[in-house]
C-alpha cells in the first residue's frame, strides 16, 4: 500500500474489498429498518386519522359539485341569460329536464365544461310506461353495444361471488348494489337493485334487451329523487325555499311532458317565475364554492357575483366568532391570573406540600369533565350554594345573581376546567428557575417586586406563552361547556359546528367553520412565533 | 485590630434550620476593612449558611450582623449593598452581558451616561469589553465566571461576598481565576468574604481562613500560620497532608512533651493543643518535614521505616512506609539532584524536629 491513489480516484474500500459506504449501509440497514418499524404505527394513525379527516374536511368545505350534478344542462344555458328578466323558454325546459329526466346519466361525459346544450339527445322523451330501449338508444346509441354494459354486469357479479355466511353474503350482494349506482351517476349511496337483478339474468354477451333497459330506466329514476332531494337542500343553504320549491315542483313536472314549460312551470309554482330564483342558481354555477366559508361569515354572493352581507334576520355567525374570541381570551387571561401563582407555589413549596397541591390541580384531570360541569350547575344556578351564600349575606332575595345559562356561566365554568393546562407548562418552566436568580437580583439592589418583574416575570414567559397558546386553542374550539351552561347567549362557534354536523346535516357549513378554526388557529401560532419565537414555548 | 478597621462582625450568632439542631454554633468573627477571607470546610459545616445570613437571605437565629457599626439583621438584602458572586454565577439568562451589568445600577437609579460608563469599565477590568452584547448562554463558564465577578462589583460595594465562584470550572481555568480575583480585590482594595471547600484555592488568595467544622471556627489565620501551626487535629488534617500519630503524654516540659504511641515508641513532640500528662494525644508531621536518613544527632525523633510504596509525581515522590507500627505513614521526598534514591522493601531511617511534630487533640476523622 506504498502507493496508494488519492481518495477521490477510487471510493475507499473495507477490508473485504467492498465499497466503504455500502458496507456502511448494510451494517446500519437493520437499524434502520427497526427505526421505521417503530414510527410506522404512529404515523399510520397520525395519517389515517388526522391527516386524512382534515384534508376531508377540507375538501368538504368547498365541494359543490352535487348541483353541478343535478343541473348540467341548466348551467351549460345559464350563461345565455341576461340575469335580469326571467328567463326564456329554453331555459325552462332545461331546468325541467335537468329535474325531471333521466338523460344527462345516460348521455357519456356531460360534466361541467363538457355539456353540450345544442346536442338533440337531450329532448328525447322517455315514455313512463316504456318501451325504453328504443327512446335510450336514441339518446346515446352506445347503450345498444354489449360492451358498454359489460362494466356494470362485471359489479353484478362480482356481487354474488363471496364465501361466507348467508348474511355475509347478503351484505356483500347489497354492496353491489350500490356500487352499480356510484357507477352510472354520481351517488355513493342510492341503490340499483333492479340492475343487479336483470344483469343476472342477462348472458352478459347478447344484445341488451328491453329488460335491462327497463330496469336502468326505474333505478336511474329512483337515483334521481335521490340527487334531488340532496342538491335541493344545497341550494337550500344558498336561498331558503328553494328545496321546497324543488320537492315540490318535480312532484307536478311528472306529469308533464311537453312544452311549452315556462308557464306549465310557473303554474305549478310560483316561485319560478320569481327572478331572484334564478339569480341564485348563478352562484351555485362552480364545481368549488366559497359559500360555506361566506355563510359562516354572515355573507353570500348575489346575482353579479359581489359578496354581500346575508339579511339582518340571517345573521349569526359573525357575532358567534366575535363571541368565541371573547370567551376565549377573557378565559385565557382568568386562567394565566390565578395559575400564576399557584405554579409559582408548586415550583417553590418543599415537595411534601407541593404534591399535596398537585394532587389538587390534578385532580379535576381525574374526574369526568361532565360531573365537573354538573357540580358548577349546582354551585351558580339561581338557587344554588353561592347564591344562596349571597343572600345569607344579606343580598336581596329577588337580586339573586345569573351565574349560569349565559355568558357568564360559560367562562366561570371553562376557567375550571382550562386552569391544568395553564397551571402544568408555567409549572414545569419555574421549576427550571433557580431560587438563586431571585437573590441575585435582591442582591444588586433590586426590591422583590421589581426583582419579580424583571428577572423572574420574564424568565417564565416560555411558560406563559405555552400556557396560553394552550388554553386559547383549547377554548376556541370549546363546545361541551357552553352547550351544558351556556344557554342562550353562552354558545360558541363550536355548538354550530356540532349543530351543522348532526342536526342541519350542513356538512360543508360546519366544515367550513372547522377550516376557519383551524386557519385562525394557524394564524395565532404563526404570530405567536413572530412575536415570542416558536423556540421559546415550553409545554413541560 | 481596632474597632474602627472592624467592617464586618458576627457576635454570638447562632442559626437552626429546624430548631432541633444549630448549624451554626455561636459564631464570632470579626473582619476588617480591605481584608480577604476565606471560610473553608467541608460541606454542612455551616460556612454558606454564614454567607447567606450576611448576605440577608438566612435571618439569625441569635445574635447580631454589625456592618460598619450598623446592626444589619433587620436589613433587607437590597438594601445592604453587599456584591455577591452566587456558585452558579445567577447571570440573567434573559438579558446581555451589558443588561446584566446595568441592572443594579438602573434599580439605583443611576443616569444612563453613568451607568454606560460603568459597565464599559467593570467589563474591562475582567477582560470582556468585546462580549457586552452576548447572552450569558453564548459565554464559556470562565467568561461567565468574570462577568458575575464584574456585576458584583459594577456598583461599587464595599463588601463582596463569593460562594465556591470557581467549583464549576476544571482545574487550569480554575487556578487562573484565583489569581485575577485575587489582583481585582489588591487593586480595588475591597472586602471579600469567600467560601470554598477547596483549600488550595484558600490558601492562594486569603489574607486569613476560618476553617469550619460542625458550626464552629476551628482556626482563624493567615495562610502559612494555618498550614504549618494547626491548633487543632480537624485543622491539621483538613489543610495539607499530614500523618496521624496517636499516643498518651508521658511527661510534660515547658512547650514539649514526650508522647508514647500504640506501640510503645517515644516521641519528643510540640505542646500545643493538649492539657495534662496521661490525656491521649494525636500527634500531626507534615510529609515533607521527614527526613530520610539524617546525620545521627540531628534530630530527636529517629525511627525504623520500612518502604513499602513508592510514588513517582515529578516534582515529589511520594513514600509510603511502615513508621511505629503505622503503615500509611507518607513521606514527600523533593526531587532535587541529590535526592534519597529509595527501593520498595528498603529499610530506611526516618528524623524530624520536635517543632514539626505538633501533640494535638484526639481527633477521630470520619473519613
Amino acid at each position: 500500500m506504498t502507493n496508494s491513489p488519492p481518495a477521490s480516484a477510487q471510493p475507499l474500500l473495507t477490508a473485504d474489498g467492498i465499497p466503504l459506504k455500502t458496507s456502511l449501509q448494510r451494517s446500519m440497514r437493520r437499524s434502520k429498518w427497526r427505526a421505521i418499524a417503530l414510527v410506522a404505527p404512529p404515523l399510520i394513525f397520525l395519517l389515517g386519522l388526522f391527516i386524512v379527516p382534515i384534508g376531508n374536511l377540507l375538501t368538504r368545505s368547498t365541494d359543490d359539485t352535487i348541483i353541478n350534478h343535478q343541473l348540467p344542462l341548466t348551467f351549460a344555458m345559464l350563461s345565455q341569460w341576461d340575469r335580469e328578466q326571467l328567463p326564456d323558454e329554453a331555459l325552462f325546459e332545461a331546468m325541467y329536464l335537468d329535474l325531471a329526466s333521466l338523460n344527462k346519466y345516460l348521455i357519456a361525459d356531460n360534466f361541467a365544461d363538457s355539456v353540450n346544450a345544442d346536442n338533440p339527445s337531450w329532448k328525447v322523451q322517455i315514455p313512463k310506461k316504456g318501451p325504453y330501449r328504443d327512446p335510450i338508444i336514441r339518446i346515446d346509441p352506445r347503450w345498444q353495444l354489449a360492451q358498454t354494459w359489460i362494466p356494470i354486469y362485471e359489479i353484478a357479479l362480482a356481487g354474488e361471488d363471496f364465501e361466507g355466511t348467508a348474511r355475509e353474503k347478503k351484505n356483500h350482494a347489497r354492496r353491489a348494489h350500490f356500487d352499480i349506482c356510484s357507477y352510472l351517476t354520481p351517488l355513493t349511496n342510492a341503490t340499483c337493485s333492479n340492475l343487479y337483478k336483470a344483469l343476472h339474468r342477462w348472458d352478459g354477451v347478447s344484445e341488451p334487451g328491453e329488460t335491462l333497459f327497463k330496469a336502468l330506466y326505474k333505478d336511474l329514476s329512483s337515483a334521481n329523487k335521490y340527487l334531488v332531494g340532496k342538491s335541493s337542500t344545497r341550494m337550500n343553504y344558498a336561498k331558503p325555499g328553494f328545496k321546497s320549491l324543488i320537492k315540490k315542483s318535480s312532484r307536478k313536472l311528472k306529469n308533464l311532458n311537453q312544452p311549452p314549460y315556462r308557464e306549465a312551470m310557473i303554474k305549478a309554482d310560483k316561485r319560478w317565475g320569481d327572478v331572484a330564483f334564478w339569480q341564485t342558481l348563478v352562484s351555485m354555477q362552480q364545481p368549488q364554492t366559497t359559500g360555506y366559508y361566506l355563510n359562516a361569515v354572515d355573507r353570500k354572493w348575489d346575482k353579479d357575483s359581489n359578496i354581500v352581507m346575508q339579511p339582518a334576520e340571517r345573521r349569526v355567525y359573525v357575532m358567534l366568532w366575535w363571541r368565541t374570541f371573547l370567551v376565549s381570551l377573557i378565559v385565557t387571561v382568568g386562567c394565566l391570573i390565578l395559575a400564576y401563582p399557584v405554579a409559582h407555589l408548586l415550583a417553590t413549596l418543599p415537595l411534601k406540600y407541593s404534591n399535596i397541591l398537585m394532587i389538587c390541580v390534578l385532580m379535576p384531570f381525574w374526574t369526568s369533565l361532565l360531573v365537573r360541569i354538573v357540580a358548577w350547575m349546582v354551585m351558580l344556578q339561581q338557587e344554588g350554594v353561592v347564591n344562596d351564600t349571597l343572600v345569607m349575606l344579606g343580598l336581596p332575595d329577588e337580586n339573586r345573581l345569573p351565574m349560569m345559562y349565559n355568558f357568564t356561566g360559560t367562562v366561570i365554568v371553562m376557567i375550571q376546567i382550562l386552569l391544568p393546562f395553564m397551571i402544568l407548562p408555567i409549572y414545569s418552566v419555574m421549576k427550571g428557575i433557580p431560587p438563586s436568580y431571585m437573590k441575585a437580583a435582591q442582591n444588586l439592589g433590586a426590591p422583590p417586586a421589581l426583582a419579580f418583574l424583571r428577572v423572574y416575570m420574564p424568565q417564565t414567559l416560555p411558560g406563559i406563552g405555552a400556557g396560553v397558546i394552550l388554553v386559547f386553542i383549547v377554548a376556541i374550539g370549546y363546545y361541551i361547556t357552553p352547550e351544558l351552561v351556556g344557554g342562550k347567549d353562552g354558545r360558541l362557534i363550536g355548538n354550530m359546528v356540532a349543530y351543522h354536523m348532526q342536526k342541519s346535516l350542513n356538512w360543508g357549513l360546519a366544515a367550513a367553520m372547522g377550516s376557519i378554526l383551524l386557519a385562525g388557529i394557524l394564524m395565532l401560532y404563526w404570530i405567536y412565533d413572530k412575536i415570542v419565537g416558536i423556540d421559546n414555548m415550553k409545554l413541560g | 485590630m481596632s474597632n474602627q478597621d472592624i467592617f464586618v462582625r458576627f457576635k454570638e450568632v447562632q442559626k437552626s434550620y429546624d430548631g432541633e439542631t444549630l448549624v451554626v454554633k455561636n459564631l464570632n468573627l470579626d473582619i476588617r476593612r480591605g481584608e480577604f477571607v476565606t471560610m473553608l470546610g467541608p460541606s454542612g459545616s455551616g460556612k454558606t449558611t454564614c454567607l447567606m445570613m450576611l448576605a440577608g437571605f438566612e435571618p439569625a437565629t441569635h445574635g447580631e450582623i454589625y456592618l460598619g457599626d450598623q446592626p444589619i439583621n433587620a436589613v433587607p438584602p437590597h438594601k445592604r449593598g453587599i456584591g455577591m458572586v452566587f456558585q452558579n454565577y445567577a447571570l440573567f439568562p434573559h438579558m446581555t452581558v451589558n443588561e446584566n451589568l446595568a441592572f443594579p445600577l438602573e434599580v439605583r437609579r443611576l443616569n444612563k451616561s453613568e451607568i454606560e460608563s460603568r459597565t464599559k469599565r467593570a467589563l474591562d477590568m475582567v477582560q470582556l469589553g468585546a462580549f457586552g452584547n452576548r447572552r450569558p448562554a453564548q459565554l464559556s463558564g470562565g467568561q461567565q465566571q468574570r462577568v458575575a465577578v464584574a456585576r458584583a462589583l459594577v456598583f461599587d460595594p464595599d463588601l463582596v461576598l463569593m460562594d465556591e465562584p470557581l467549583g464549576a470550572l476544571d482545574k487550569q481555568l480554575r487556578e487562573q481565576m484565583q489569581y485575577e480575583i485575587k489582583h481585582i480585590h489588591e487593586s480595588l482594595g475591597v472586602t471579600v468574604v469567600y467560601v470554598t471547600h477547596d483549600q488550595s484555592e484558600a490558601l492562594t488568595m486569603s489574607n486569613r481562613i476560618a476553617v469550619f467544622d460542625d458550626g464552629v471556627i476551628q482556626q482563624l489565620a493567615a495562610p502559612n500560620d494555618l498550614y504549618e501551626r494547626p491548633e487543632n487535629a480537624f485543622v491539621a488534617q483538613f489543610i495539607g497532608e499530614n500523618n496521624r500519630l496517636m499516643g498518651f503524654i508521658r511527661s510534660i516540659e515547658g512547650n514539649h512533651c514526650q508522647v508514647e504511641l500504640d506501640n510503645g515508641e517515644h516521641i519528643q513532640a510540640l505542646k500545643v493543643n493538649v492539657d495534662a500528662v496521661g490525656d491521649r494525644t494525636t500527634l500531626s508531621l507534615r510529609p515533607e518535614r521527614v527526613e530520610v536518613n539524617p546525620e545521627p544527632g540531628k534530630f530527636p525523633n529517629l525511627f525504623e521505616a520500612k518502604v513499602e510504596e513508592l510514588i513517582y509525581l515529578g516534582d515529589h515522590i511520594r513514600t509510603r512506609a511502615s513508621v511505629c507500627g503505622h503503615n500509611d505513614f507518607i513521606v514527600k521526598i523533593p526531587n532535587a539532584s541529590h535526592h534519597a534514591m529509595l527501593n520498595e522493601g528498603d529499610m530506611v531511617k526516618f528524623g524530624w524536629s520536635m517543632e514539626d511534630c505538633r501533640a494535638l487533640d484526639v481527633f477521630e476523622a470520619t473519613n
